[in-house]
């Protein structure tokens, strides 16, 4: 399902379902804590004694309110006479989320309302011993466990605040939690609870004849109980309005740094595409491949983790995008997560910890590196390439030795006696073999290592990752092109090429291991154009016969389009000049956005509807570099790879 | 439904009962709330312009390109939902390089079309479909009938872009980084001179502005409103002011020459009003002063989908910053019904008229 308008702080990270209700609650210092798992923190009003939960049949706009991480809703609940209008933000500084919520009155009667907060916390993502308990000196419900302390409550322009609340078990023991008890517009007042618990609290307010009214409700989250009631405690109108304004000016400014030429719908595309991946980056450099923990209810896991491919290219698209702090956070984090032996594992948790994996250690009896080692390498290039085009040496120099050398020395011993890489995992996670995408990914990250070394004076390194290149470069060209096929194999599997077609391969001219005018080259994407488009709804599917999500059995539909294969085949017409194809790639993901400009992972092939995790970082950083290839492009920057890719020294 | 067309080649205009659009897939039905009347409309029903076409098989062109609509029916999924106030775009994109990456309003070889001008009808109608592509959201509902005016303010949100770029070829700002110390005149008090008035002033430049009549002191007590100066200019005897901008709304190539003249180095020529007659020489000394003093003339006209959501913020933004300013812009609403003498000729004082189509 859809996260939409996704909003964070770095440590405070929430997102919502399509009733505009808060689904994802993350909070710790690296937001590596998810307190609502999909669990729905719902909304609702009664005027003049009717209620009516807020909810998407309500919904009239959700979006982000113009270039900036303020979260817009309008509601307009039939039958109840007012307007109502949100403005959600987490604060760009404080451990704040807040709601600026305007009831406007549409009739010509003075009107009474009352609003009512649902919290719904499964504090650290489950619900036993949670505390939930009215505090009065702050004047509003406390949900704690642990280190996990949230402050909910609720301030008006007249300084007024709740006038209700209610605590009470919730999926349990028969109850069906206190949501249920605000339907007859009066709370319990019930102030404590414990287990599985939820809270409501109630503000109302009179509304003049055609007249509107404005509170915040907020929640305020802390690590101890001190924490959380000082920083609750100061949470007035002044400062929510204070808190608001700054957010909204930081990520506009934020999000304008870098304009394009480009018109259309790109350029404001572009902007949240930047923001939304920020809600994506925590504070410890973490880069999260995804905040939607929908598929935690199928798969008891999840994509809230950081897979050092996905999150190197949003680090590389940050970068290119005039971000490079936010990705030195992410080096950071790499730098100190490496392996002893210089590679990356599967994926990590956000703080960096190593998380699951379904990659065995054996295999056939045999010992083997569980890894997919084009992770390692899309670290190394990621650096390496956004160095060498912008030239921004501030930021390699702390990476070189702990990050880059330690991992390209890895990769240039990691080969077998053919040149190639050894054997490990694909990049979608699903074939042990040698893999032309990681081979790509390989060869380019071996030369910008070498282009580094070369840049800090280690000439003999330099040569050695050069070597190391050129070889795997002559070894994919031998063993793994067709000229009967006329095409590029994906994988060597168990000794044998595998010449599915694979959107993968488009690695090959965009990673620079052959031109992007090579015939092989042109030869092998015409037929992954014709091969992988989806017919009706279009965008390039992953690979020919893709079983992942995919929707029903159909012969006809080679597997579900994906956004990133789709955008790689456009930044490949922007390699080589075909701009309108470029654009119709381009336009198609444009057109599968969400109004907030949230992109899926997938697109079903059938509706357009999308599909997996939504929004998914990846997505993203791949939309963020194909505009800004396309704006170098007709602006006359020279195009493609750096001199570093291609093994051209410092 | 009623809509308000042209025969192309004829003067004149007229209110039609015409079919309602049928959406189509993709499509958003839209419903008019308000249009506004331009100097461009006045021309197509005095048959003046002659880069005006029907849409292909047609005779006749509905004409109409300011406009706010509101959503009527829509696919799901899209960004709009029914209600949604929009804004509709007026330039739809041909085939160049420009034209393909969503800058139509740059498009090099003319090959596009306009709604309500050239190849495509306009929105002076009850209902019509369009692309949502080129549908601006209004986000501001309390803009109501002010938003029309988001069609000519993203042409001057553009021309200031086009200004911003060519003036950084040399230090454009006052010692204090601001632009303060710079002076704009504007020649031209209707609606285009008055957008242009209110964006240098919104950036803290001195803004002067002049017309040939202000009978009843409206449009200098407009200007001070917007904190801009007006003068009136009767005829050339009266010298233009030393300026770093000039912005030549009113298409005269006299006056266009008069503000040239005036400009101080480094300064910018906007050109931005058009009309067919009119002739000034360029002499030798025009030449050797626009050399020696590094004058720069832009030419500009239309705007990307990014100018309308600038226009629309900056509309939400001058309806409080300057209160009332914007509303005393809109002289008169009239009905469909009511329009057609209106198309046809200016009413005296007018600034902007707009059509209810509620």
């Amino acid at each position: 399902m859809v996260r939409y308008t996704p909003l964070g702080n770095g440590r405070v990270l929430v997102a919502f379902d399509a009733n505009h209700w808060i689904v994802d609650f993350y909070y710790s210092r690296a937001a590596r804590d998810n307190h609502a798992v999909g669990q729905p923190f719902m909304f609702g009003i009664s005027v003049d004694g009717t209620f009516r939960w807020l909810d998407r049949s309500a919904l009239r706009e959700t979006d982000y309110e113009g270039d900036t991480m303020i979260s817009r809703a309008v509601y307009a609940p039939p039958g109840l006479g007012v307007e109502v209008v949100t403005r959600d933000f987490v604060d760009v500084l404080e451990d704040v989320y807040a709601r600026l919520v305007t009831v406007r009155n549409l009739s010509d009667s003075g009107r009474r309302f009352s609003a009512f907060m649902h919290q719904n916390f499964y504090i650290y993502g489950n619900d036993i011993g949670d505390t939930g308990i009215y505090h009065p000196a702050l004047r509003g419900v406390l949900h704690y466990k642990g280190a996990r302390y949230f402050l909910a409550s609720a301030v008006g322009e007249d300084g007024g605040t709740i006038d209700q609340y209610a605590v009470g078990v919730k999926g349990h023991r028969g109850f069906a939690g206190t949501w249920k008890d605000a339907e007859d517009g009066e709370l319990s007042m019930n102030p404590v609870a414990n287990g599985s618990v939820d809270s409501v609290i109630r503000y109302s307010s009179a509304l003049a004849p055609r007249g509107s009214k404005s509170f915040f409700y907020f929640i305020a989250c802390g690590q101890d109980m001190g924490s959380v009631a000082s920083l609750g405690g100061s949470l007035d109108w002044g400062r929510l309005t204070s808190m608001l304004r700054r957010t909204s000016n930081y990520w506009s400014y934020w999000s304008s740094r870098r304009s394009l030429r480009l018109g259309g719908d790109y350029p404001y595309l572009f902007r949240r595409s930047l923001f939304i991946l920020a809600t994506h980056v925590n504070s410890v450099g973490g880069i999260a491949a995804s905040l939607d923990s929908d598929q935690l209810k199928v798969n008891r896991d999840g994509y809230y983790y950081v897979w050092p491919r996905d999150a190197a290219i949003a680090a590389y698209a940050l970068s290119m995008a005039g971000h490079s702090q936010m990705a030195a956070r992410f080096f950071d984090l790499m730098a100190s997560s490496i392996s002893e032996e210089g590679y990356f594992h599967h994926k990590y948790y956000v703080d960096g910890k190593l998380a699951s994996t379904w990659l065995p250690m054996v295999r056939d009896g045999r010992a083997i590196a569980n890894i997919q080692e084009d992770e390692t390498a899309l670290v190394v290039w990621s650096l390496g390439e956004y160095v060498r085009r912008r030239g921004d040496v501030a930021l390699l120099a702390p990476y070189y030795e702990r990050l880059i050398v330690r991992a390209a020395d890895f990769m240039a011993g990691f080969v077998g006696d053919d040149g190639l890489p050894r054997e490990s995992y694909d990049l979608w996670e699903e074939r042990y073999g040698v893999h032309a995408f990681t081979v790509a990914s390989v060869y380019a990250a071996l030369n910008a290592a070498a282009w580094m070394a070369g840049f800090f004076g280690e000439e003999d390194r330099a040569s050695r990752y050069t070597a190391a290149a050129s070889r795997m470069r002559e070894a994919f060209l031998s063993k793994f092109y067709s000229r009967e096929l006329g095409r590029f194999a994906r994988s060597i599997i168990g000794g044998r090429p595998d010449f599915t077609l694979d959107s993968a391969l488009l690695a090959v001219p965009l990673l620079g291991l052959v031109e992007p005018g090579d015939p092989r080259v042109e030869s092998t994407v015409g037929q992954l154009r014709s091969g992988l488009w989806v017919r009706g709804v279009g965008g390039l599917a992953r690979y020919q016969g893709d079983g992942y999500m995919r929707v029903r059995d159909d012969p006809s539909i080679p597997g579900n389009p994906w956004i990133i294969t789709t955008l790689w085949l456009a930044r490949y017409y922007i390699r080589v000049g075909d701009l309108p194809h470029a654009m119709e790639a381009l336009g198609w993901v444009a057109s599968h956005a969400q109004a907030s400009g949230v992109l899926p992972e997938q697109v079903n092939p059938y509706d357009g509807s999308p599909l997996s995790a939504s929004p998914l970082a990846w997505s993203h950083a791949e939309l963020i570099l194909a505009l800004l290839e396309m704006d170098e492009r007709i602006s006359g920057v020279p195009q493609g790879i750096s001199q570093a890719a291609r093994g051209a020294g410092a | 439904m009623r809509a308000i067309s042209i025969t192309v080649g004829r003067p004149g205009a007229a209110l039609r009962d015409v079919p309602e659009p049928q959406r189509r897939r993709g499509e958003v039905l839209l419903r008019t709330l308000y249009t506004g009347i331009c100097g461009t409309d006045r021309g197509l029903v005095n048959n003046q312009l002659p880069f005006a076409r029907p849409p292909p098989g047609s005779g006749d062109l509905i004409i109409g390109h300011e406009a706010l609509a509101r959503v009527e029916d829509v696919d799901p999924g899209t960004r709009l939902r029914k209600g949604s106030l929009v804004v509709p775009m007026v330039r739809r994109p041909g085939k160049c390089l420009n034209c393909l990456v969503g800058r139509q309003d740059n498009c090099s070889d003319g090959d596009f079309v306009e709604a309500g001008i050239r190849g495509l009808d306009g929105f002076m109608r009850d209902y019509f479909t369009d692309d949502p592509t080129y549908l601006v959201r209004v986000d501001d509902e309390s803009l109501g009938m002010l938003a029309v005016l988001a069609e000519p303010l993203k042409n001057v949100v553009k021309a200031y872009d086009v200004y911003d770029l060519v003036s950084r070829r040399s230090i454009p700002n006052c010692r204090d980084g601001s632009r303060s110390c710079l002076t704009v005149t504007i020649a031209g008090a209707g609606p285009i001179g008055m957008l242009f008035a209110m964006l240098f002033s919104s950036i803290g430049m001195d803004v002067k502005m002049f017309s040939r009549h202000d009978p009843e002191g409206r449009l200098a007590e407009l200007a001070s409103r917007m904190g801009a100066e007006y003068f009136l200019r009767e005829d050339r005897s009266k010298q233009l002011p030393q300026s770093d901008v000039f912005v030549e709304t009113t298409g005269s190539p006299e006056v266009a020459m008069d503000g040239i003249r005036a400009l101080r180095p480094n300064g910018v020529a906007i050109l931005f009003g058009t009309a067919p007659g009119g002739s000034e020489p360029l002499t030798g000394q025009d030449v050797i002063d626009i050399v020696e003093r590094n004058i720069t003339i832009i030419g500009t006209v239309d705007g990307a989908k990014e100018h309308y959501i600038r226009a629309l913020n900056y509309l939400s933004s001058w309806k409080d910053s300057y209160p009332g300013v914007l509303k005393s812009m809109i002289t008169s609403v009239v009905k469909p019904e009511e329009s057609l003498d209106v198309l046809a000729r200016r009413p005296a004082g007018e600034i902007k008229t707009v059509i209810d189509w509620q």
